[in-house]
């Protein structure tokens, strides 16, 4: 049970207007006074295990109170008739949620830009918080996609938000804003009622001020869900249980081991974030784990082989929003009527779609076609299928999703570890200015990121982005910390661990 | 010589006569063929979609029932709701089993699902779920033979080329709106959509261009539909869409032409022939027969969609949707539980001892025309033949097949057992045939009386004792004495009437008309005394054997 302070709720819930008109976290809040009432009528003996706590829910989960716009034009007036497992296991278990938040268009974009109600902006690097005042140069980027819930943590509005991570949509924007974002192992968390982007990578995430909420949020969702053919069921979880008991105690430093693959470090990472890593292995050595240097060939074409994956997948996702049945129609938005069907979804789809979405359901539908498909998207699935592998190689722990004689060979880890440490980004998060000027000229270096959270994407594997704090530096950057698929458990107990050391 | 002319003439417009029945009758027999020329091969191969007789939709809990409301049967996934996903149905993938087993399909132990992208009004994923890649069945075959079948082969095997597991689409309505009040109809082109349909389960089973002859396109639908309504797969129905049929058509392996929109076995034999012809006048002319896409408008084909204007499905493998894993034994375990009997063999059964049903009869029996038919003339055969060696067996069929389906018939009612409850209809027939209290003629009357009044529930409540007892149907005692006196003089009277009649029959002639002064007998005594006691009578004073 949280123990959240009236008071401190109170505190909170007084800040989200305010937020919100400096930074654009949200794309709809519930009415203050309703949540001051709510707070207010908890009953002090509930014990569930969230009561009270406050909570922000990216725009592309279902609820049936306000919108789940998804932050695209297309579904700006669109209500849900019913609300994602995910919600009803918050309310369920005591949570209050304040409002939605802002994203990438359906997920797709890494600094929150492209969202039909503009960018969020990144609270952690405003030195003036509660002053009205925002000066261009405290103005940072939240990351993305789910920025909008990373901000609303970081703004101190809500004590955790939920988000979608399909290719690092949690972690990145939990990095630049300074929070703990945690991506679990694929299929652990019901997508019901989280609306698809490219739904074999799509996981939901959970951003947090610190590593309790993020385990308590996690145990209340952690849950098989009927209506999702992608959740692992029972036999599974019970599977995974039953191989992770076999590991030593994460206590027993000495028999942990954790690696570094150089093949993480290989592509445009800066200095700064070179030397956190360098001293994060320095004093995990120096408390006593292992080292262990790990090799996975196959990050080299991790990238491509997810933005040909995920484009594929949002492309058919996306199909659905023709205006036909529910959503933004150019009939109903009082333009020219159109003759044929035809005209009119393809009007309705570019009118209602933003130019980044439009730009990668193109991409998709090249990748699909049929001279295209054989070549790139079995491709895709072949290395991400060879990534895997490599990553069962190395891990201690069986993939429980994969019979023993599929782990992999050997070959790229003579010793098997327990984690792995990784950058989340190569570089603190970008200045507003900087992220335009850099997008004209170097349109390709927004996705020089996505080589250090894509892995973890495509295996399905259990993540977090955790704030590591210097003395050099005001603010933290972030890092990963990654486990084997279904060891998510071990991976926050060992994140607690990692925090531990970051004292100076 | 007026005679002989009248006579030759007479005799002329008798060979007239003849001649035209007899050309008619040649005429069905070959109709369908007749349209081909040797010159000019035709293949032909179908792409049919039969709807699943499920309770519930492929991938939702919504039920699929027939004829509701528009849009009361649409479930969250089934509009394509935001958010939602798919979850397989067992029931479909269980009912798809059943048909690849039946049709000698291979399974697949590992068939997966893909999307098919194209946009349509009726179609709210902008995909079709479907089995593109890993189909449940590859391959297959089904066997038509002369004597079942009414082909000119002794047999011919139409093999498969893949059964898959899909979903069905919508439906699109389009009307012309008049005036309206509302400003966006008014006087403009409009589709109106319901997807009670959507998501609806069928099997696409598609042959390969093994057709020949029309004949056997006939044969093989009708077979085809047969196998899915006796394997309790599918409707089987043409006419309420729950089946739909595409057909393919080359001459002399020339390109191949796709025939959509046929909505009858009639429709797809007419587009057929149509269409044959027409690709032949075109080579005649000299030109090329274009692969594409035509329609079927009731009477010509017409272009739907050229080759070149294809639309590209861009497949992809479902990313949600895992594989369907099936056991080893799975078609075993199919084919014992659920594909033990095939229509052919119960065919085989019900033409042969102690059966011995017609291939007509044994046909209707197992089509599911009339559903439940089958049953209730297997339970009235046990009840009456089986009990009793008295009762002919052909007596059961006669009574159900030609009697009771007749009265249902002329009372437009469909068949339930409800109407004339086996018990009955048996107790009916044993009365008849294993006591001798009631004549076949008055058993007849008797189930007519219960199909006319079949929902007066005073009626219904009445055994087949208490109607003969109520209308005097009962056949006197024979020993009787008085009785006898009195059918003596009844016979003598008739005898007497007959006089021309019974000189003949005396000297050996026209022996049949003795049947006549038995109904004679029988109408005098309204149908209560069986027709062999007329005729030992008669036989008896004239002296026949």
């Amino acid at each position: 049970m949280l123990k959240n302070s009236v008071d401190s709720s109170l505190v909170k819930i007084g800040r989200i207007h305010h937020a919100h008109k400096k930074y654009n976290i949200f794309t709809s809040t519930r009415p203050i006074n309703k949540l001051k009432q709510q707070i207010l009528s908890l009953n002090k003996d509930e014990s569930k295990l969230l009561s009270g706590s406050l909570c922000s829910i990216k725009d592309n989960i279902a609820t049936k109170q306000e919108y789940t716009t998804c932050s695209s034009s297309s579904l700006r007036d669109y209500k849900s008739p019913f609300s994602a497992t995910v919600v009803d296991l918050l309310e369920k278990h005591g949570s209050i949620v304040i409002g939605k938040t802002n994203l990438d268009e359906f997920g797709m974009g890494a600094n929150n830009s492209y969202s039909h109600i503009g960018q969020t902006l990144n609270p952690m690097y405003d030195d003036n918080k509660d002053s009205e005042t925002f000066l261009d140069a405290d103005k940072y980027v939240p990351g993305g996609s789910s920025g909008g819930s990373a901000a609303a943590v970081s703004a101190g509005v809500c004590d955790f938000a939920l988000g979608t991570d399909t290719g690092g949509s949690v972690r990145l924007p939990a990095a630049y804003c300074g929070v703990h974002g945690f991506k679990p192992s694929y299929g652990r968390i019901s997508r019901w009622g989280v609306v698809a982007y490219a739904q074999s990578l799509d996981t939901v995430g959970i951003l947090g001020s610190n590593l309790e909420i993020i385990k308590s949020v996690y145990n209340v969702l952690n849950q098989y869900d009927t209506k999702d053919p992608t959740c692992i069921d029972n036999q599974v979880r019970s599977r995974i249980t039953a191989l992770t008991e076999k590991l030593t105690s994460i206590d027993d430093a000495k028999k942990i081991n954790i690696g570094i693959s150089t093949d993480y470090l290989a592509k445009g990472v800066t200095p700064d974030t070179l030397a956190t890593i360098e001293l994060l292995a320095s004093k995990l050595f120096g408390s006593g784990y292992n080292i262990v240097p790990v090799k996975l060939p196959s990050l080299s074409n991790a990238v491509p082989a997810y933005f040909t994956i995920a484009y594929s997948e949002a492309t058919s996702n996306l199909s659905r929003y023709d205006g036909v049945r529910y959503g933004y129609s150019t009939i109903e938005a009082g333009k020219e009527t159109t003759e044929d069907y035809k005209s009119f979804i393809s009007k309705t789809r570019s009118e209602g779609f933003g130019a980044e979405v439009q730009k990668r359901i193109l991409i998709g539908n090249y990748n699909l076609s049929s001279e295209k498909f054989q070549n790139n998207y079995l491709k895709a699935g072949a290395v991400r299928k060879k990534l895997t592998a490599e990553f069962n190689s190395i891990f201690k722990l069986p993939n429980a999703l994969y019979t023993l004689d599929v782990q992999g060979s050997d070959v790229h880890s003579p010793t098997k570890v327990d984690f792995i440490i990784a950058p989340i980004s190569a570089s603190r998060a970008p200045k507003l200015s900087d992220l335009v000027e850099k997008e004209k000229s170097d349109p390709i270096s927004t996705y020089v990121n996505d080589a250090f959270v894509i892995p973890s994407s495509l295996a399905g594997l259990p993540s977090i982005s955790l704030p590591w704090y210097s003395n050099s530096e005001k603010y933290p950057v972030g890092i990963q910390l990654i486990g084997q698929y279904g060891d998510d458990q071990r991976v926050l107990e060992f994140a607690k661990r990692v925090e531990e050391l970051n004292s100076f | 010589m007026q005679t002989m002319f009248a006579r030759s003439k007479m005799w002329q417009s008798r060979t007239l006569v003849r001649s035209i029945s007899t050309s008619r009758i040649l005429l069905k027999a070959k109709s369908d063929n007749s349209v081909l020329l040797p010159q000019y091969k035709f293949k032909c191969g179908l792409e049919i979609h039969c709807q699943l007789k499920t309770d519930k939709k492929l991938f939702s809990n919504s039920g699929h029932t027939f004829n509701e409301l528009p849009n009361s049967r649409v479930s969250f996934f089934d509009a394509g709701l935001p958010g939602t996903q798919p979850l397989v149905n067992p029931e479909a993938v269980l009912l798809a089993l059943v048909a690849g087993v039946s049709l000698n399909s291979k399974i697949n132990l590992q068939s997966t699902f893909d999307r098919k992208h194209y946009f349509y009004g009726d179609q709210p994923l902008g995909y079709q779920i479907t089995q593109h890649y890993n189909p449940i069945g590859k391959g297959g075959s089904l066997k038509l033979l002369k004597k079942f079948d009414e082909i000119d082969e002794q047999e011919k095997t139409i093999t498969l080329d893949q059964i898959q597991i899909e979903q069905d689409t919508g439906k699109c309505i389009h009307v012309e709106a008049g005036v309206s009040t509302n400003e966006y109809l008014n006087g403009i082109l409009y589709s109106k959509i319901d997807l009670n349909r959507a998501n609806t389960p069928l099997i696409e089973v598609v042959t390969n261009p093994d057709f020949d002859d029309l004949k056997q396109v006939k044969a093989f639908i009708k077979k085809f539909q047969s196998l899915v309504k006796f394997l309790n797969i599918s409707t089987g129905e043409l006419e309420t869409g729950a089946m739909r049929i595409d057909v393919n058509i080359s001459i002399n392996g020339g390109n191949r032409v796709e025939i959509k929109n046929l909505s009858s076995s009639t429709a797809i034999i007419e587009a057929l022939k149509y269409e044959y012809k027409r690709q032949i006048k075109e080579v005649e002319s000299g030109n090329h027969i274009s692969q594409e896409t035509r329609g079927w408008n009731g009477s010509k084909t017409v272009t739907l969609r050229k080759k070149e204007s294809k639309v590209d499905y861009r497949y992809m493998p479902d990313p949600e949707l895992s594989s369907i894993s099936l056991d080893k034994t799975i078609v075993e375990d199919i084919r014992t539980n659920f594909v033990s009997t095939l229509p052919d063999d119960m065919i085989e059964m019900l033409t042969s001892k102690p059966y011995g049903l017609r291939i007509k009869d044994a046909k209707l029996l197992i089509n599911n025309t009339y559903d439940g038919l089958l049953d209730y003339y297997m339970d009235a055969f046990s009840k009456t033949v089986g009990m009793n060696d008295k009762v002919p067996s052909k007596i059961p069929g006669n009574f159900i097949l030609h009697e009771l389906i007749g009265q249902l018939g002329k009372f437009n009612l469909k068949f339930s057992p409800q109407i004339l409850p086996v018990s009955k209809l048996s107790e009916l027939i044993n009365v008849i045939y294993i006591d001798g209290k009631l004549t076949n003629s008055s058993g007849k009357l008797l189930l007519k009386y219960i199909v006319e009044n079949h929902d007066d529930t005073a009626v219904q409540s009445m055994t087949i004792d208490d109607l003969i007892a109520e209308f005097e149907l009962e056949v006197p005692e024979q020993n009787d004495a008085d009785l006898n006196l009195e059918l003596g003089e009844l016979c003598d009277e008739i005898l007497s009437n007959h006089a021309e009649i019974v000189e003949n029959l005396k000297n050996g002639k026209k022996l049949g008309s003795l049947q006549y002064l038995v109904g004679q007998g029988m109408r005098a005594t309204q149908g209560k005394i069986q027709a062999k006691v007329f005729e030992e009578h008669f036989k008896k004073s004239l002296g026949l054997k």
